[in-house]
This record gives C-alpha cells, sequence and structure tokens, in this order.
C-alpha cells in the first residue's frame, strides 16, 4: 500500500487522496506579457524532475503541497501551502 | 407540532423489520432481535444517528462555544466529554461539532443560541448518519474495512480520526462503554445506508449483528419517557 503523509492527518494511503496538479505561481495578468499568460494557462511542464504539486486529502478536506519526484515516484515532503517546505 | 425526521439509515432497517421507538422526533430501531447483548459484545452496529447535533465553523466558533459554556478541545482532531455523555469535537482549527448523548440538550441550546449566526461564527447544518459499532472482535471488522490502526493510539489520547472506510469518507472516534470498545461513526447522510449495509455484511461474516438502541441503553423505561419527550 503507498502512503502519504497528510500535514494534518499524518500518513494515509494514497486512496484517500486527491492530485489537483503541479502548484506554479501566477503571474499577474495587469503586468505579465502575452506570452508569460499564454504559457501559465496552456503549457505544462511534462519533464519528469521534483515538483511542487497540489494534493487534497478528500476525508479531511485539506488542500495541501507535496513535493514528489514524479521521475522516482518518491514524496519528498508534504506541507500546508504558506507553511513552507523546510529545505527551502 | 414537530416534524418527524428520518434516519439516513432507515431504508436499510425495514428490510430487517425491527421495533421502533420514535426519539428526537426520528424512529429508530429499538430492537432487531432478542438477546442483543451478545451481539453487543462481540461485534453489533447500530444507528445512533438520533442523537442531536449541533456544528460551527469560523474564527470566532471556539470562543464562541467557550462562552456558551462549552470548552472545546486545544488540538486539532481531538474530541472531549461534555454533559450527559455528549461530546465537543475540533474538525479544523476554527470548526467544530458538538453531539449530545442519550439525555442532552446542548446542542440544541448552542444551535438556539446561535441561530442563523454570528460575525465569525457560522451554524453547520448536520445530517450525517451516525453508526456506533461496540464489540470485542470490532478489530476484525476494521481490518477488512479501513486503512488506520486504531490500536496505534493511547484511547485516553481521545483522537478523532479523519479517515476512509469502505472507500467512503469518515470521522471515527473509539472509546469504551460498559468496557467494552465502542467505536463512533459519522458520514455524510446520503452515503450512509451504502455505509451501514457494507459494514454489516462483513460483520455478519464475522458473526456480528444490527443491535438495536436498547443494546446500547439498557433503561427501555428511559427510552420510553424520552420518547415522549
Amino acid at each position: 500500500m503507498k502512503l502519504m503523509n497528510c500535514p494534518i492527518n499524518g500518513p494515509r494511503p494514497l486512496q484517500e487522496f486527491f492530485y489537483w496538479g503541479e502548484c506554479r505561481d501566477m503571474p499577474n495578468p495587469d503586468t505579465c506579457t502575452d506570452g508569460e499568460w499564454v504559457d501559465y494557462v496552456f503549457h505544462r511542464n511534462g519533464a519528469p524532475g521534483v515538483k511542487k504539486e497540489w494534493w487534497y486529502h478528500m476525508a479531511s478536506g485539506v488542500w495541501f503541497i507535496a513535493v514528489r519526484d514524479t521521475q522516482a515516484d518518491e514524496v519528498k515532503e508534504t506541507y500546508l501551502y504558506g507553511a513552507g517546505p523546510h529545505h527551502e | 407540532m414537530s416534524a418527524v425526521r428520518s434516519s439516513p439509515l432507515h431504508s436499510a432497517h425495514e428490510a430487517l423489520k425491527p421495533m421502533w421507538i420514535t426519539l428526537n422526533h426520528m424512529p429508530i430501531p429499538l430492537q432487531f432481535v432478542p438477546h442483543e447483548d451478545v451481539a453487543r459484545q462481540k461485534l453489533g452496529l447500530a444507528d445512533v444517528s438520533f442523537l442531536s447535533r449541533f456544528g460551527v465553523k469560523g474564527p470566532g466558533a471556539g470562543d464562541w462555544l467557550r462562552s456558551q459554556g462549552v470548552t472545546p478541545p486545544a488540538e486539532i482532531n481531538h474530541w472531549d466529554a461534555i454533559e450527559e455523555n455528549g461530546l465537543v469535537a475540533r474538525l479544523a482549527s476554527t470548526e467544530f461539532l458538538v453531539e449530545d448523548g442519550l439525555e442532552g440538550v446542548t446542542a440544541a441550546r448552542l444551535a438556539a443560541a446561535l441561530g442563523r449566526g454570528l460575525p465569525g461564527v457560522t451554524p453547520v447544518f448536520r445530517q450525517d448518519a451516525s453508526i456506533a459499532i461496540t464489540g470485542s472482535e470490532i478489530n476484525s471488522l476494521l481490518v477488512q474495512t479501513c486503512n488506520v490502526n486504531f490500536n496505534s493510539f493511547p484511547m485516553n489520547e481521545r483522537r478523532l480520526v479523519m479517515t476512509s472506510m469502505t472507500g467512503i469518507s469518515v470521522l471515527v472516534i473509539r472509546k469504551l462503554s460498559d468496557g467494552v470498545p465502542l467505536y463512533r461513526i459519522w458520514c455524510d447522510g446520503t452515503f450512509g445506508a451504502c455505509l451501514w449495509k457494507t459494514l454489516l455484511q462483513v460483520s455478519q461474516e464475522l458473526g456480528g449483528a444490527a443491535i438495536g438502541i436498547n443494546s446500547l441503553y439498557p433503561d427501555l423505561a428511559k427510552l420510553k419517557a424520552l420518547s415522549l419527550r
């Protein structure tokens, strides 16, 4: 069984979680160029590597960030948005 | 005159043709078969959806509860006992669930006091399906239906666990009742019948059964008096 660590509820089976996509910083639509906005809206980086992702613990309604190595499928860290990863 | 409410599990009970009693304006199985105490001590499932509940959330919810004489737990995902065998649980930093025991009136008092809410204090409408599982064989049921090892933390921590059971999101607490382990489970009412049927099916394979609330509250005279309230 794969486990993921919810920052509030602790380790739980992966079936209790929902993946929402990569956590990407939105450029300011009032000041960014059209190219930057198009890149944000339409482009995704599919290359494997260590990424910050949005995940959701369905049983408790907790949204959080997971730092995951998508090549090794290894979750390195999870934390609440705004709490900041320990390695940054 | 008060409206009659239905338990979210009502349709699942009807096929078993139990004896009914109405508590808090909700018909609820009093007894399914005679001598249910054997099942209660081994593995019994009871519908306790009739117990009064009150939910509240918002940045001022904790302080408001304290102003009403209800002290919530300091930690998220914990619960504490309140008067008349009720409980208050902290579901999040600013969200709480209060449930009365059989004779408690705290939930109704809080609901009346809060009305439609105050700035920073919002009532949460609770129509949970609420199940009590009792008996020494609970662990055999849980290992088939849930991924959390409840024996990994002491019972006196009064921890509230949010997890999934048979794929349905649930709140779970555990305690002792007359020396017998008792787990309380809440889930969204619309999933209640599905959860109940699945748990009951697995329980029956393990020698368990559905039990009426007379097994949990043996004082029949008191139940009948409360049914008139």
